[in-house]
């Protein structure tokens, strides 16, 4: 069991929950060496890393962490997705620590609803279908 | 591997006694028992990778907070905790192993390299202790 990022993280610039996290290498970002980037922009939680210790999640201002039996279902498939950093983990590298301005509480809302909106067929699904062909 | 590895290395003949050479032929691994017996009477066994010349351990395992039942760790202890991670990476450690404390916060920890214990100590709040091994 580990915990989950969410797509409720993505193009957040905000890496508070990798300054946190005690173990280097779990929360990482995707950067293929070949430069191609496949999956969404955000940060991902290396399953095979996580310790769950839990310190990670009151830290994202986007309230997009999750543990991995608590992931509502909407986003269920974001569970797969964080579970590619352990898969091919070359093509990840340690999330940078940078802070930024905190999301006020209606952007936090208005993003969950965004995302709650586009249901679990969402990007993910394009997502999916690009890693196959790889 | 280990016989590729032989091709390696240097011939070296030397005499002991009757009943040593007995019991040497009796080894299944000669060579490196009488390497290693050698190493550790010269003292100059690498005590990092134990004279193998890497590391045996790619990272540092920690122990996990919900399979051990552990309290949630609040901010300061992530980053104290963090910084023992990273020591215990330069330690070329293979294991650090967490416990509640029974009668106060924190939590005890003990650094491993194999069998070894190279550290042990205390971590509260924004507090790492060490304790002498």
């Amino acid at each position: 069991m580990a915990y989950v990022i969410t797509r409720l993280c993505r193009d957040c610039i905000d890496t508070a929950c990798a300054s946190v996290c005690p173990c280097p290498d779990c929360i990482v970002e995707h950067r293929p060496p070949d430069g191609v980037a496949a999956l969404p922009n955000q940060l991902y939680i290396r399953p095979d890393v996580c310790i769950d210790c839990s310190a990670c999640e009151p830290e994202c201002p986007w309230e997009a962490i999750f543990p991995e039996d608590e992931v509502p279902a909407v986003f269920a498939a974001d569970v797969a997705l964080n579970a590619i950093s352990a898969a091919r983990p070359k093509e990840f590298v340690e999330a940078t620590v940078h802070q930024s301005m905190k999301p006020r509480s209606d952007e936090v809302d208005a993003n969950k609803r965004k995302w709650e909106a586009a249901g679990d067929a969402s990007e993910t699904g394009v997502v999916e279908d690009r890693l196959l062909v790889r | 591997m280990y016989s590729i590895m032989l091709y390696m290395k240097t011939r070296v003949t030397f005499r002991v006694a009757r009943d040593l050479a007995r019991s040497l032929r009796e080894l299944p691994n000669q060579t490196a028992f009488v390497e290693d017996a050698l190493r550790s009477a010269l003292g100059r066994t690498c005590p990092t990778c134990e004279g193998a010349g890497r590391t045996r351990w790619a990272s540092v395992a920690v122990s996990d907070f919900k399979e051990g039942a552990l309290p949630r760790l609040d901010r300061d202890g992530a980053v104290q905790l963090k910084s023992l991670v990273r020591l215990s990476r330069g330690l070329a450690a293979s294991r650090l192993d967490l416990a509640a404390r029974s009668e106060a916060p924190g939590f005890d920890f003990a650094v491993h390299r194999g069998r070894d214990v190279l550290l042990r100590g205390t971590l509260a709040g924004n507090t790492t202790t060490f304790r002498p091994n």
